[in-house]
């Protein structure tokens, strides 16, 4: 076992943080987000397209599904350089969907999806809250064969680019399962509220009478998945520390008062190392996950759960040093410290809170 | 099997004969620290291990050493933490004198010294810290002047680790007074036995004797007994430092101590309810038990780095930080599981007070070695290259 990154991991780390600077950088970020929705589509597609270009779309699919086959490791790697740019994109999603498509009961869908998926031809969002929350026992929308998909699922990334959503629903015997509907469906309303972290605008989704496919049981599918999805945040939340830590640590060196540098004051370097600390656990623990999940695909869980509670809280953590390191200028929207604060936050209470990761560590552990 | 295998199986095999009863039923829980009353137990125990061969695996035959591999360091680490086996005696020595000596010592010195360390016929302490110099240890006064053939050592030394029971001392002492303060230090290896040598035992917050502070009047050491150049030392003890504050695979036993304050914290009942049903409780457990992954993880790649041939450089000083305030928390933690019975001390302790001597052993971890804020200071400047503090202050 290495605990170290190969040289062609480094390359791949390399070459995203490349393409995403050059071609994505921050003020492109926001650029996105001051845009209205039809120029955001064009602007996702193009760079959809470059992923595809890349492989990264495919990253662990079969090559016979036009995959890379490659492990959770590069995945990650891909996903910490999304963080780290605060890309807004379907990726997780996306990601995330084809997780639960590809272990579905229906194995045509997976023969479909996953080669649409890899070339760049298929988006999708997953919806699984709902206004309540992500308390699966409290969900009410529900589907039946024969009438569809009814009932309103919020918090869901990405509609407005998804071609298709994967959907989580009770069934005529009030079991929970997932279902895929189209987004061009019949029945679909979407309605966007305001969130606070502007680069993953997050959508509330009604469907009347929605035509449907069943994908598979909740209980089956989600223990593969939702590790996923706590890794992948996990992953974004130690590429956004490490970018808020480089850029406070610059502006530290060089905002001078008192006739110095406030990184001279030790109150300051203080700070800083522990957003090293934090940043280079939250490093270590993801990259665990990754290595784990890969090992033993159905039951990496434990890791991804300890790397979700302690990345993304580190992420928090760090994100409001940083704004509290830039002083006044931190507290302005020119500035970037916002932004990593606000998809921090996003980060931390998605996928479960860390407290509610940590009664599920205790119990693992055996409390 | 590789003959890597081999040897692991054959000191799995020797361990399991030879670890001390009395160690598992007493120590188990105590990692690195050798009480202090236990001392000629563990030092034989070093003796034993040297006897069988391993001890300095990687070090030349010439030296006392077996001319093994890294490799066989590693897997001789991972066996002793399997057997829960006690630290040596001579840890002093063996984590910062052979590293000195190997690094910056004569021909000679290597061959006098190196095989008196692994065996533990001669127990080192370290000679740093002075009353008026801690953190800012290149402010040390302590004077080697040389006479002749002799250095002339006046001064004293403080918080001396096994002062009582050591042979002999590395000391950091001011070889010229007008230089830079850095620049004017030597590493001088002095007799513990030499005329002129007091040393004061202090009693430490969990009553034992672990260190003390040794005076010098008019000591006099052979001029051959200086590691590198007389205005070298600064640079000597930096490299120490290093290696001190590497990684220590001892801490995977926490995984052990985690199950067991488990155990601990169904039994104890407060509210109404076992400790092991408290949501708070439960919480602070799952952030150690994820602290403590975090950490493996961190500490399995530098042992990974060092294999691969990286040096150990100002990345261990994040292990250190690391290590030392977790050790702080995790005995909390389990003298927390323990309920009211926490207040008691040693013998009259659950498991004999281990956990209670751990905690409060473990707040000497963020002070020496160079305490928490000075390895804040250090990744600061160091890592993240921020600008020094405190440089030019008399």
């Amino acid at each position: 076992m290495t605990t170290l990154l190969t040289d062609e991991q480094l390359l791949l780390r390399d070459s995203a943080r490349e393409l995403l600077a050059a071609r994505h950088p921050i003020a492109r970020v926001r650029e996105w987000t001051r845009s209205e929705p039809t120029r955001r589509a064009e602007m996702h597609a193009a760079l959809w397209k470059q992923f595809a270009e890349m492989g990264w779309l495919g990253l662990l699919l079969p090559e016979e599904h036009g995959g890379m086959a490659l492990t959770f490791v590069e995945q990650t790697i891909v996903l910490e350089e999304l963080g780290r740019g605060l890309v807004p994109s379907a990726y997780l999603s996306t990601l995330l969907g084809t997780a639960l498509l590809a272990r579905s009961d229906d194995a045509g869908l997976a023969r479909e999806a996953c080669p649409r998926v890899a070339a760049g031809d298929l988006v999708l969002a997953v919806a699984f809250a709902e206004v309540e929350g992500d308390d699966p026992t409290t969900f009410a929308a529900h589907w039946s064969e024969a009438a569809g998909v009814t009932g309103t699922k919020a918090f869901v990334a990405d509609v407005p680019v998804a071609d298709q959503i994967v959907v989580a629903v009770r069934d005529a015997h009030d079991d929970l399962v997932w279902v895929l509907v189209d987004r061009d469906a019949d029945g679909v309303t979407v309605e966007s509220p305001a969130t606070m972290d502007e680069t993953r605008p997050l959508h509330r989704v009604t469907f009347e009478g929605t035509p449907a496919r069943l994908v598979g049981r909740l209980a089956a599918l989600w223990p593969h998945a939702e590790p996923i999805h706590w890794l992948a945040l996990a992953a974004e939340a130690v590429g956004g520390c490490a970018r808020v830590l480089e850029s406070t640590v610059a502006y530290a060196k060089e905002r001078v008062q008192f006739g110095a540098p406030i990184g001279a004051n030790q109150a300051i370097k203080h700070k800083c190392s522990d957003m090293l600390v934090r940043t280079e656990g939250a490093r270590a623990i993801t990259y665990h996950a990754a290595r784990e999940l890969e090992r033993h695909r159905d039951d990496g869980a434990f890791a991804c759960s300890m790397a979700k509670a302690y990345a993304t809280e580190a992420y928090r953590e760090v994100a409001a040093e940083g704004i509290q390191i830039h002083g006044g200028v931190g507290f302005t929207w020119e500035f970037d410290c916002h932004l990593f604060y606000k998809r921090a936050r996003a980060n931390e209470i998605t996928a479960g809170h860390p407290d509610e990761h940590r009664e599920r560590i205790a119990r693992g552990a055996g409390l | 099997m590789s003959a890597l295998d081999d040897w692991r199986t054959d000191l799995r095999r020797w361990l399991d004969d030879h670890v001390p009863a009395w160690w598992q039923e007493e120590f188990a829980a105590t990692p690195y620290e050798v009480p202090e009353r236990r001392f000629d137990e563990i030092r034989a125990w070093q003796r034993t291990l040297f006897d069988a061969g391993y001890m300095g695996l990687t070090l030349p035959r010439a030296y006392g050493g077996q001319g093994l591999s890294a490799e066989h360091e590693l897997i001789r680490a991972e066996e002793m933490v399997r057997a829960s086996a006690p630290p040596i005696a001579n840890q002093v020595g063996v984590k910062q004198c052979v590293p000195a000596l190997l690094e910056y010592g004569t021909e000679e010195q290597k061959r006098r010294f190196l095989p008196g360390i692994l065996s533990a016929d001669e127990i080192w302490c370290q000679g740093y810290s002075e009353p008026g110099a801690g953190s800012d240890l290149a402010s040390l006064q302590t004077r080697a002047v040389l006479d002749g053939d002799d250095y002339v050592v006046n001064g004293t030394k403080i918080w001396t680790t096994y002062g009582t029971h050591a042979d002999w001392i590395f000391a950091l002492v001011r070889t010229d007074p007008e230089a830079r303060k850095q620049a004017g230090i030597g590493f001088l290896l002095i007799d513990m036995k030499s005329p002129g040598i007091e040393v004061a035992p202090i009693v430490n917050i969990t009553t034992d004797v672990d260190f003390c502070q040794v005076f010098f009047e008019d000591v006099r050491v052979p001029a051959a007994h200086m590691v590198g150049r007389p205005t070298q030392g600064w640079e000597v003890a930096n490299h120490v430092l290093a290696h001190e504050r590497g990684a220590n695979l001892a801490m995977l036993r926490f995984g052990d101590f985690l199950d067991q304050i488990a155990e601990r914290a169904r039994i104890t009942h407060r509210a109404g309810r076992s400790l092991a049903d408290d949501p708070s409780f439960r919480q602070r457990f799952a952030q150690c038990r994820i602290e403590f992954e975090v950490l493996k993880q961190q500490v399995l790649q530098s042992v990974e780095e060092v294999r691969t041939g990286r040096k150990a450089g100002p990345a261990s000083s994040l292990l250190k930080l690391q290590m030392s305030e977790y050790d702080q928390r995790l005995s909390r933690l389990a003298n927390e599981a323990q309920g009211l019975a926490a207040q008691h001390w040693l013998d009259d302790g659950i498991d004999r007070g281990i956990w209670q001597w751990r905690e409060l052993w473990s707040r000497a971890y963020t002070i020496f070695g160079g305490s928490s804020e000075i390895q804040r200071n250090i990744i600061a400047e160091r890592i993240l290259g921020l600008p020094r503090t405190g440089k030019g202050r008399k």
